[in-house]
């Protein structure tokens, strides 16, 4: 089997593919297949000539058509990569065109906090502000370490944990929470995480100034490579938001997972660089990067710090990003007809 | 052009035990090569519906009769595209508006404003579009000045009220249905009934699930009946 073969039968694989095209106007057709034509009349071809030609199969109302196209390898590659949708990009594509729905409801749900209590959100931004200040300045005294230094650390740290944590606790139950929805609304299901997301970008953009006016206070000399936290902040919010997909499948299927979940968190906190900096370890910053979140905080804090993030942070967490959607939407795109029946 | 069609459509529901659904007990199951919580592996599959098969077009008024779990609010379900086929193909054509559970996408903290533009933007609509309604559903539930105080504050006939008139306040071409008239008092019921048949008279394709015959036989002119999940055409008189 040559490599094209190989990649028609994994896609083919992935699930029940669904086949459109601009050419008949964006058809939804009922069944598709491709295959190389070696595969399906080996000898009876020129050999060199059957390995170029690709059979594309599929059917509207039942009707068997064929196109037969002469395609170099790239192009075959074009062609499947716009012809060829799954149901988790069709879901996907299906939320982005609803952003409508995402924002409206994101911010639907802050208003109805900001209704609950005076402040709203700002509570939030009120208690990180009060405990970055006061345990900065308890432990920067009881480890004798750097005030100037380590408050703000801490601050970035901390404001950090929270955008993170606060994204996997609640993604748990992402799709549970809202299963009148789901049960009686055709929407599509990733709306729910994406929401989820936006919501906890605005909690984040609630948290920000707190670090911005310590920062000023302690007198921390900024620079512009402040502004590489902006791609970061993007490239780690792209992270969470496969991971709040992922997390939100498992929690469906699993009841117990919230409950796993949250109590591996505190955990975690310990175990990722949020009160102190990875090199501030000395026997154990090695194990310290095998953690993804270390990368997820690192990222960004070292641009809010004033410097450049290092190389394998930055590859490390586009490897996880690529990784992390590819396994997350092999997933979706196998189990997405079924949450409907979990919540 | 308004249609919905089923080919020969099955739909199973995994059904899951509570030890089922642990992920602890999964991982001890499987580490333990299926000797200890044997239970958790065992997941009951349920067939809700069995290859049903029909063709729907415009002007088509459906009612669905069949005992308690028969599948009704499955099919209906289904057919909203809620839920997936394991089998069969379902291919549709035109806007779905469903009345199935009410309050869907309701948030107790909200006012009664705030939730109309809320749940219709669920259902579809633009923001813009979201407020062309607000003056008719104003009129139609009655609730004057409470529609300014949190939802959580109304009485739950007031909710219902509420639900019901965001509900059928879109214009689909495919109306599904499932038994919602016996909401609130006698006064109020009499006008939903009336929204309700205005409602009807517009849509293409309208789809009913109902225990009450009389209804079922006023508004619709097919009739299908499921049993067990399966779906056979019955005629007027066959009641």
């Amino acid at each position: 089997m040559n490599l094209a073969t190989r990649f028609v039968k994994f896609v083919q694989e992935l699930s029940s593919i669904r086949l459109r095209t601009t050419a008949v106007n964006r058809t939804e057709f009922d069944h598709c297949a491709a295959f190389a034509v070696s595969d399906i009349a080996p000898g009876v071809l020129d050999e060199e000539a059957a390995k170029n030609e690709l059979i594309v199969q599929f059917s509207i109302n039942s009707q068997v058509h064929c196109i037969g196209t002469i395609l170099s390898t790239p192009e075959r590659f074009l062609m499947f990569s716009t012809l060829i949708t799954s149901p988790a990009i069709d879901d996907l594509v299906g939320a982005a065109k609803k952003h409508q729905i995402i924002i409206f409801m994101a911010f639907s749900d802050l208003k109805a906090r900001y209704k609950r209590s005076v402040l709203g959100p700002f509570w939030m931004t009120l208690s990180t502000a009060i405990g970055s200040v006061g345990l900065g300045f308890l432990w920067s005294e009881l480890m004798k370490l750097d005030a100037k230094t380590f408050v703000p650390t801490l601050t970035a740290g901390l404001i950090l944990w929270q955008f993170i944590s606060g994204v996997i606790s609640e993604s748990t139950t992402v799709f549970n929470r809202q299963s009148s929805l789901i049960r009686n609304l055709p929407l599509p299901l990733s709306i729910h995480p994406a929401q989820l997301m936006f919501r906890h970008v605005i909690n984040l953009a609630h948290n920000a100034p707190v670090f911005i006016i310590i920062a000023l206070i302690l007198g921390v000399k900024f620079n512009s490579t402040i502004w590489l936290a902006f791609p970061c902040i993007i490239l780690v919010t792209l992270n969470l938001f496969w991971l709040a997909l992922l997390v939100g499948l498992l929690g469906a299927r699993f009841r117990d997972l919230e409950f796993m979940v949250n109590s591996f968190l505190p955990l975690l906190l310990f175990a990722s660089p949020v009160f102190y900096r990875p090199n501030f370890l000395t026997f154990s910053q090695n194990i310290m990067w095998m953690n993804p979140f270390s990368h997820f905080i690192e990222i960004v804090r070292y641009p809010l710090l004033g410097m450049a993030p290092p190389w394998f942070v930055v590859m490390t967490n586009i490897a996880l990003l690529i990784g992390g959607w590819l396994f997350t939407l092999w997933l979706f795109n196998r189990k997405h007809h079924r949450v409907a029946f979990w919540v | 052009m308004t249609f919905l069609k089923f080919d020969n459509v099955t739909v199973q529901f995994p059904i899951y035990s509570t030890r089922s659904m642990s992920l602890r007990n999964q991982l001890v199951r499987i580490s333990t090569g299926g000797n200890i919580e044997k239970e958790a592996g065992q997941i009951q599959i349920v067939t809700a519906l069995r290859n049903v098969s029909f063709d729907l077009k415009e002007g088509d008024a459906v009612g669905l009769i069949g005992h308690n779990g028969a599948g009704k609010s499955t099919l209906l379900r289904t057919m909203a595209g809620s839920y997936f086929p394991t089998a069969g193909k379902i291919t549709r054509n035109g806007r779905v508006a469903t009345v199935l559970e009410l309050g869907a996408g309701m948030d107790p903290d909200l006012s009664g404003y705030e939730n109309i533009i809320r749940m219709r933007i669920l259902l579809g609509m633009s923001v813009k579009e979201s407020q062309l309604c607000i003056e008719e559903i104003e009129q139609f539930t009655e609730l004057g000045n409470f529609l300014q105080l949190p939802v959580r504050t109304y009485s739950s006939g007031m909710a219902t009220r509420l639900m019901f008139a965001v509900a059928t306040s879109t214009q689909p071409d495919i109306l599904l249905v499932d038994e919602v008239f016996g909401a609130g008092d006698a006064a109020f019921q009499a006008k939903a009934k009336e929204r309700m048949e205005g409602l009807i008279k517009s849509v293409g394709i309208f789809v009913f699930a109902s225990h009450v015959d009389e209804l079922v036989q006023q508004y619709c002119n097919r009739f299908f009946r499921l049993e067990h999940g399966s779906l056979s055409e019955i005629g007027r008189e066959d009641f």
